[in-house]
């Protein structure tokens, strides 16, 4: 079988367990939704009814097919609480999620690829150590207490930002673009780290290879060697780590959107948790899994594009 | 748990060098003293950590109020020593809990292959298909909020990196030469996997729950903040962070004072546990 | 060499040129005071056994060894009668990219595996000859179909993995005289291909040297090699030369007896076949632990105490010179 159609077999065969799991998840725990959405002092008979209402007598991998089946007509059910439809709950706030994790994730690799190959100029060095220093402080941070020390900072000392809340990008760039910089930067101080560690660990490895000689050998100067000869091909394992590290920005996202009150996926399932609100949790962590999986899928292509011997290796043989 | 795998790479590759062996003592000293107050935080005088004093509330560091008081006048030198009582038990148990059921399905599959690798590496894989953190809210959110819960629920997220461990080491061990022997002797395979791998998995296990340690505090300390983590009245870092956070510019020091606390122990644990696994396992390998 | 009476002085002139690393188990001198004149057109080559110190002492000459491997360098290095050690970076790396071309062993890693053929040609001709991206990839393609590989057009826009081992090692050598360079160093060049292209490879090195007037450095383990393409050898042995003269000479009458068994490890087609080629007994010395005397000598049939306790200095005889107190086919030498 081709490598790109196993893959996708593969992709396909993972969506399916992530959502019978997250199915499970929120329907065979203790809690019947019936008495939470009604609450302790309904009678027998209303619990019976709603639970018939919402098809909760059947067993639960029917249910599971039924939910499926219209997630995929693009269908995820309406809020208890509100009515609204869950798949439009979610694209409303998708856009907030996904412009922090992007910010966050540029300033991650706006730090760590001028460190990393400053650090590589003089491996041991002043620069390296301090870097190396710094890495290991900013990695002993949780995001949520960074978040309140920048906060502490940059808003309540200084006040040059805001603390908290959102400015839509349509009421203004800049506006916009202020009301996020202390939520990515509160991702990306902590994210840059690995970044910074796995790429100066492969361009310590690439350094040493032939090809880096015969560039030093055509007289290219030192930047430009690293630059155009050694930063792409020791990416390829920062490019896997920004893949697998989505996963710690999606959890990361969800405490930053609460602390500096972003209107973001992360906290429409935080609400839902509150609420009780089964249906859009269900929903929420099912459409997070699913953008997890697939950007990961993403990634590995990403991957093949950028290195040409794994290209030649999957798509034409 | 994805995000912690990386992390934890990198906890190890931003390792202090061997000449730092001296300023190992701070972080040792510090994560002691966690411990010892911690334990005997009942018997050293502390003021309850639910006690309110509204009259009191929001005191600055002082002579009666060492780390001052919180915003419902409660002493913050108690509820941060209770607070650490709460992060050290989720912190300790949740690995423990995680790598007892990771480390069987790991072990089962490096030595028994086949089958039963394909099974669990898929289990592992539909874990980590989830963020974390996300997978650890849903569990509390339903479990319901309480110390045990909130154990259970790190725990199942460190069952992943521990299969992991667990397996990349029996699959290095299972072929060696003593373990064919024990099986040429005729030795059951509960018997190799018990006598003769386990005790070679125990020092990348145990390296690896250290770092652990310091991933799960942070993990409780972000849902006790959220809100979903220990319930209300118990003292936890998190959700005292989470609490200061409201008088910020007033009294900075009910969110920074945790926050300082927080930090303090978790570089400790990841000094530390780093330096443990370079004593355990020099090349790094088995993450 | 200096047994050529060239009136014009030398283009690459190297005295006392040392190389040493600190390893774990102390200081280790991988070069030790090699010294050597190169002419204009002409080609040395550089024999020994791998760790003989012959491809870092090159190296280091053109600054490849050196600042930043931890490694120490002296001696002088002159180039067209330019201390090229004296030289500032920017320089240094004016004279590298323009006027000194070289070719490592194997091609499948001095070429980068994510950058396409022409452009790793052309990237020299602009940075160093100022051409534009156009004119560079129009010259890489003309390069390429002067090394001889066929559909150069289509070849400029591949990836190296998409080619053979001997026509990766033809691009190497296109980019190393892509700036007609003056100097031209073959590291191994052969030694990572196959039998059957080692031959290819070499007389293309040699035509463009001839074509193009060149000097080359061929460093290679292989006596055999050298053989018909350099017109004096010198050989390495644990970081110091041991013997220098014409080709011919070395051949006819070498002086060392580390020489002499080198070339009686060579197989020779008046050797009725079957014959055993005979090997070199022992092993090279560890360079971090020096003794006093010949380095060679552990291994050497016509050792005497001298040689333990003494350490022979390269001397010269006429046109050609010898490290040892006993060389062969002289009057008072054993075996004379």
């Amino acid at each position: 079988m081709p490598w790109l159609v196993r893959q996708l077999v593969r992709l396909v065969v993972v969506l399916f367990c992530v959502t019978l799991l997250t199915y499970t998840i929120v329907n065979i725990l203790p809690g019947d939704v019936a008495i939470v959405i009604l609450g302790n002092l309904a009678t027998p008979q209303d619990i019976a009814g709603l639970r018939a209402d919402l098809g909760l007598d059947r067993p639960m991998l029917v249910r599971y097919f039924d939910w499926l089946g219209s997630a995929l007509s693009g269908d995820l059910g309406r809020s208890y609480r509100s009515g609204e439809p869950v798949v439009q709950a979610i694209l409303d706030r998708l856009p907030v999620s996904l412009q922090l994790m992007v910010m966050a994730q540029l300033i991650a690799l706006g730090i760590a690829i001028p460190v990393a190959l400053l650090s590589v100029r003089r491996p041991g060095g002043l620069f390296d150590r301090i870097s190396a220093s710094a890495a290991f402080g900013f990695l002993a941070m949780p995001n949520f207490m960074l978040g309140i020390v920048l906060i502490y900072l940059f808003s309540v000392t200084f006040d040059l930002l805001p603390a908290t809340g959102f400015t839509p990008m349509s009421e203004g760039l800049w506006d916009n673009l202020e009301s996020m910089i202390l939520p990515s930067l509160t991702l990306g101080l902590i994210e840059w780290t690995v970044l910074m560690r796995v790429l100066r660990s492969d361009l310590l490895t690439t350094l040493k290879e032939d090809f880096i000689l015969l560039a030093r050998a055509k007289g290219l100067p030192q930047w430009r060697v690293l630059l155009q000869h050694a930063l792409r091909p020791s990416s390829f394992t920062l490019i896997t780590i920004l893949g697998l590290n989505i996963g710690g920005l999606i959890g990361g996202a969800v405490i930053v959107e609460q602390i500096f009150a972003l209107p973001g996926v992360g906290r429409l399932l935080l609400g839902g948790i509150f609420n009780r609100d089964l249906i859009l949790v269900q929903g929420t962590v099912a459409f997070i899994a699913v953008g997890f999986v697939v950007i990961n899928f993403l990634v590995d292509m990403l991957y093949a594009v950028l290195d040409p011997r794994v290209r030649h290796v999957r798509f034409r043989s | 748990m994805s995000a912690s795998a990386a992390k934890v790479a990198a906890i190890a590759a931003t390792g202090p060098r061997r000449r730092w062996r001296w300023a190992l003592a701070l972080p040792l000293g510090w994560l002691l003293l966690v411990v010892f107050l911690a334990i005997t935080a009942d018997w050293i005088g502390l003021p309850d950590p639910s006690a309110q004093e509204l009259i009191l509330r929001r005191k600055p560091p002082s002579a009666e109020f060492l780390l001052g008081t919180d915003n419902l006048g409660r002493d913050m030198l108690s509820r941060v020593i209770y607070g650490a009582r709460t992060s050290l038990i989720v912190g300790i148990c949740a690995p423990f809990l995680g790598f007892l059921v990771g480390g069987a399905i790991g072990m089962s599959a490096g030595y028994f292959r086949g089958k039963v690798d394909l099974l669990a590496v898929g289990f592992i894989d539909i874990l980590l298909a989830f963020p974390s953190l996300v997978l650890a809210l849903t569990f509390t959110a339903y479990l319901g909020q309480s110390l045990f819960n909130v154990t259970l629920a790190l725990g199942i997220l460190s069952i992943p990196a521990a299969a992991r461990v667990s397996r990349a080491n029996t699959l290095a061990w299972a072929n060696r030469d003593f373990v064919l022997a024990a099986r040429t002797v005729g030795a059951s395979d509960w018997r190799i996997l018990t006598r003769e791998i386990l005790p070679n998995l125990l020092p990348p296990m145990f390296a690896f729950w250290l770092v652990a340690i310091s991933v799960i505090i942070v993990a409780e300390g972000a849902l006790s903040f959220l809100g979903l983590g220990i319930p209300a009245p118990q003292p936890s870092w998190g959700g005292m962070i989470a609490d200061g956070r409201e008088a910020l510019d007033v009294a900075p020091h009910t969110a920074l004072i945790p926050a300082a606390v927080m930090f303090a122990t978790v570089l400790s644990l990841n000094f530390v546990g780093d330096m443990v696994r370079n004593m355990v396992d020099p090349r790094r390998s088995a993450l | 060499m200096s047994g050529q009476a060239k009136s014009q002085a030398p283009l690459l002139s190297v005295r006392n040129a040392e190389v040493s690393f600190s390893t774990a188990r102390g200081p280790l001198r991988a070069v030790d005071g090699v010294s050597f004149d190169l002419h204009e057109g002409r080609t040395l080559g550089i024999v020994g056994e791998s760790g003989s110190g012959k491809s870092v002492l090159v190296r280091s000459l053109i600054g490849l060894v050196g600042a930043g491997s931890g490694a120490g360098v002296a001696g002088q290095v002159l180039f067209e009668g330019r201390d090229l050690r004296g030289l500032s970076p920017r320089e240094f790396r004016g004279v590298l990219g323009t006027e000194i071309g070289i070719v490592f062993q194997d091609p499948m890693t001095s070429l980068n595996p994510v950058m396409k053929i022409g452009r790793q040609i052309g990237e020299g001709l602009r940075l160093n000859r100022g051409l534009d991206s156009k004119a560079a990839a129009r010259r890489a393609v003309e390069l390429l179909s002067e090394v001889g590989i066929p559909e150069p057009e289509r070849r400029a826009r591949q990836y190296p993995h998409e080619m053979s081992g001997g026509m990766r090692q033809r691009v190497a050598i296109a980019i190393a005289i892509a700036c007609a360079p003056k100097l031209l160093i073959a590291d191994e060049p052969t030694t990572a291909l196959d039998v059957t292209v080692q031959r290819q490879i070499l007389d293309l090195l040699q035509r463009e040297q001839r074509q193009r007037g060149m000097a080359m450095i061929l460093i290679t383990h292989d006596l055999g090699v050298a053989a018909g393409r350099a017109d004096d050898i010198m050989v390495m042995y644990a970081g110091r030369a041991v013997e220098a003269a014409a080709t011919r000479e070395i051949f006819r009458s070498p002086r060392m007896p580390y020489t002499e068994a080198l070339l009686r490890s060579l197989p020779r087609l008046t050797d009725p076949t079957h014959s055993r080629l005979s090997a070199i007994p022992g092993r090279p010395p560890d360079l971090a632990r020096r003794s006093g005397g010949c380095s060679f000598a552990p291994r050497c049939s016509y050792r005497t105490t001298q040689c333990d306790e003494q350490q022979p200095v390269l001397t010269w005889e006429a046109s050609r010179g010898y490290a040892c107190f006993h060389p062969r086919g002289v009057e008072g030498g054993v075996g004379a």
